[in-house]
């Protein structure tokens, strides 16, 4: 029987062909959409962790409450090492982050600011990515000096050169005083970060607070949205729950996680239609197929073919038809997917444009995910099934009088 | 030439079949494909609206140095904004607000907080921050406690306080002294944001006023509605030129990770629409070649005739064009009959996600469509079906 189904394809090529490119279609489409809603998702929740932090943050379950100097974690470098070779670990970023009231003698007042001690290296990834440096230079590694935000530099009216005193609460009470230099002037994109924090390089910072090997927050960026879990699962053995908290994007975000969700309530809508264009499709062609073919249906039945078997023959020949279309789709989109992936689609225009505002690149990675290859496979091999019944009724319920009697008229 | 078009009627109505399928098929796709156009515009109009009403409304105008640093002393005449305003056709209303910073202190720990000193009558018509307050919480300004003041939920369990409680409230009048005043909890509101509910807190303008220090008829901040979201901007920029001297921002300049997340939106649509379109133009296209390589023989027997290869287009072109613009007819007043029903109650597409805590705004979604989208659709959607309909007519005439 599937032999007969072979013959029936061999014999007519382009009919077949028709079914398999609109099942093509279907297939190529819906993994195409998929991966680029994906991916769409995935850059734009990337794009704000940049701004607002990265993948993963770790930090000690009593800092979180107490935000004191005093309860920032120590840990060996050797563990940060670790982690930073970690399959899809991009960067490690430790920050450590203090409250100090700093003062200039060009005003008589002192201003608390969070004094934000960073990795000069690794921060390229991060802050040096969504700013922009007004003036001065950037921190190489043991620098002394700090960078201020460009509203702070105004609000002061200080400029490169000046020296600031810095007074604060260091690690278990010492105090922390010093004169720092300002070496150089960055714009933020995030006002309010703008406006109350001033950078140093963490050794400066540790030196600062007499905090070495300590820090407040640990920052990981992966390379990829959907490994974060991997990552996770990787330090928990590091970082005891005990003591302490680890968050992922999904919790550092949570409060624009609706909009993210939104999108993707919108995207699984616009699937839900393009599945009905797709399957609609699909449908017309075997509804074309069958009518031509009614008169073969009806000779075949009328010289002793029992229905059951027609069918059957019916069922395979199609199903053969669907998983040509069908591997045919994930073949080509395959390669189109994963090179995307890898290289971004640039984008332009309006939106785009308000991207560059927060010196974010307006690209888009699509998803590269293989569950999703096999998801949209799926889906469409099940409308795919859905459209077969209507031959299969067309042949249960085929009058062979009438059909043969077509041929007549 | 005439000859032609009756050809092409006839051939339409003698395979009836055929022909009604091509238009359900056509029907089907024009409906789905402005259908979701409709989507995505009633998707893009309500997803902000939330944090619009909530937090930041459309427009905010302040005194120009007042917004990094909420200095009392940097205020604005009510009675300028006022006639600005009116000139203004879009706008629909505005509150005119007292804004400080202060501390709010109870017997256990104190948290520091802005303070927006509000008009009510004024201020359900721009935010709908009252409409979060049930019943069990007290209410926006109704009560009849003397100094009411309206907190988040969230700050009320860091005071530790409840309705009816006592807070001091300590802020710095615009000549540098600093008030105590006791204000009582009148109402707790909660938003979905833990940012705003940590740093916000309402009182009535005239239990402020006597303790700041500043003039009669002055506020801080102006929060005004306009008509609907696409007119922000020509709003805005009217009031930048009436209100030189004043800074007028745009919702999403407010608070501009907004303004990140818009954009990221506005991507995701054009995404989703130009994705969609170009599967609903493969797919037309790929119907048209089936039926026209289908009818291979009788073009052949056309052309032994003698018809000419221009004019067997030309019949298949007037053919499909007729066909294609039935369909899409239908498609267009299906969606027009489906938008009008939907577009009153709205869908919900809340059962999408799998968090129910929390997202009660923002997931009914008004569908609309306008006359330009309806054009172009109908325009995309017959030059699609134009085009693949020349190209398999000259390969099998050949």
């Amino acid at each position: 029987m599937i032999k007969l189904a072979w013959l029936n394809l061999q014999r007519n090529p382009y009919r077949a062909m028709s079914i398999v490119s609109s099942v093509f279609i279907a297939a190529f489409f819906c993994i195409l959409f998929g991966s680029f809603k994906k991916g769409v998702l995935n850059s734009s929740a990337d794009s704000i962790l940049k701004i607002s932090g990265g993948h993963i943050e770790i930090r000690s379950k009593s800092y979180s409450q107490t935000r004191s100097i005093d309860d920032i974690m120590c840990i060996d470098s050797a563990i940060l090492d670790s982690i930073s070779i970690l399959p899809h670990v991009k960067r490690v970023l430790p920050t450590l982050r203090a409250y100090a009231l700093i003062s200039h003698s060009s005003s008589s007042s002192s201003r608390a600011v969070v004094l934000v001690g960073i990795d000069p290296e690794s921060e390229k990834d991060r802050i040096r990515m969504v700013s922009e440096m007004v003036e001065g230079e950037w921190f190489s590694e043991f620098d002394r000096g700090v960078i201020i935000g460009e509203n702070m530099r105004n609000l002061l009216n200080i400029g490169i050169g000046d020296t600031i005193a810095v007074m604060g609460v260091g690690y278990h009470g010492v105090s922390a005083v010093g004169l720092f230099p300002v070496q150089g002037v960055i714009g933020l994109p995030v006002a309010t970060v703008d406006i109350n924090s001033m950078f140093m390089t963490l050794s400066a910072a540790q030196e600062l607070f007499q905090a070495d090997d300590c820090y407040s927050e640990i920052y990981i960026m992966s390379d990829k949205l959907d490994k974060v879990e991997v990552i996770e699962s990787f330090i928990q053995s590091d970082f005891s729950s005990d003591e302490y908290e680890i968050r992922d994007w999904k919790l550092l975000i949570d409060e624009h996680l609706v909009y993210f969700r939104i999108t993707d309530a919108i995207g699984f809508i616009v699937m839900f239609f393009l599945y009905l264009l797709v399957g609609s499709n699909i449908l017309g062609a075997v509804i074309l197929m069958t009518k031509e073919r009614k008169l073969e249906f009806s000779v075949l039945v009328s010289i002793g073919m029992p229905r059951d078997k027609l069918s059957r023959t019916m069922f395979y020949e199609l199903i053969m038809v669907a998983f040509v279309g069908l591997i045919l789709a994930v073949i080509v989109s395959l390669p189109i997917v994963y090179y995307f992936s890898n290289n971004p689609i640039p984008l332009y225009g309006e939106a785009a444009e308000t991207l560059k505002k927060f010196f974010i690149y307006a690209e888009i990675y699509l998803s590269f995910d293989l569950s999703l290859f096999i998801e949209q496979f799926l889906i469409v091999f099940c409308i795919c099934l859905a459209v077969i019944a209507y031959p299969v009724i067309i042949i249960q319920r085929l009058k062979v009088d009438e059909g043969l009697s077509k041929r007549e008229s | 030439m005439k000859i032609i078009y009756k050809m092409a009627c006839r051939n339409i109505f003698r395979r009836k079949s055929r022909s009604s399928l091509l238009i359900i098929i056509i029907a089907t796709g024009v409906f789905a494909a402005s259908f979701v156009v409709a989507f995505i515009n009633g998707w893009a109009n309500s997803c902000f609206v939330e944090h619009i009403d909530m937090q930041t409304s459309y427009l905010q105008i302040h005194a120009n140095a007042f917004s990094d640093t909420n200095d009392v002393s940097e205020f604005m005449d009510k009675q300028t904004i006022k006639e600005a305003l009116d000139a203004v056709s879009e706008v629909s209303c505005a509150s005119y607000r007292l804004k400080t910073n202060a501390l709010l202190s109870t017997a256990q720990t104190s948290v520091g907080l802005t303070l927006i000193g509000v008009d009510r009558d004024e201020e359900i018509k721009v935010s709908s921050i009252y409409s979060t307050i049930d019943s069990c919480h007290g209410t926006f300004f109704e009560s009849d406690i003397a100094r009411p003041i309206v907190i988040s939920q969230r700050s009320a369990d860091r005071l530790n306080v409840a309705l009816k409680s006592r807070i001091i409230i300590s802020m710095q009048s615009s000549s540098g002294e600093i008030q105590k005043v006791q204000f009582r909890v009148g109402g707790l509101f909660q938003t979905n944001s833990k940012r705003f509910d940590n740093v916000t807190a309402f009182v009535q303008n005239t239990d402020l006023m006597p303790y700041l220090d500043i003039p009669d008829g002055v506020v801080h901040e102006v929060a005004v509605a306009v008509n609907n979201l696409q007119e922000c901007n020509k709003a805005k920029q009217k009031l930048s030129r009436l209100l030189p001297e004043h800074d007028v921002k745009k919702w999403d300049e407010v608070y501009p990770l907004m303004q990140l997340l818009g954009a990221w939106q506005k991507i995701a649509n054009f995404l989703f629409l130009a994705l969609f379109f170009t599967a609903l133009a493969f797919s037309i296209a790929n119907f048209m070649l089936m039926s026209v390589l289908e009818r291979k023989g009788e073009f052949s027997m056309l052309k032994k005739v003698g018809m000419g290869g221009n004019h067997i287009t030309l019949m298949i072109v007037i053919e499909t064009l007729f066909v294609t613009l039935i369909g899409t007819m239908i498609g267009l007043i299906l969606c027009l009959i489906v938008v009008l029903i939907s577009s009153k109650s709205g869908i919900d597409i809340q059962f999408i996600f799998n968090n129910q805590a929390g997202y009660g705004f923002g997931t009914i979604i008004y569908p609309m469509i306008n006359k330009r989208d309806f054009v172009h659709i109908f325009a995309l959607v017959s030059i699609i079906s134009m085009m693949a309909s020349i190209s398999p007519v000259k390969k099998v005439l050949k």
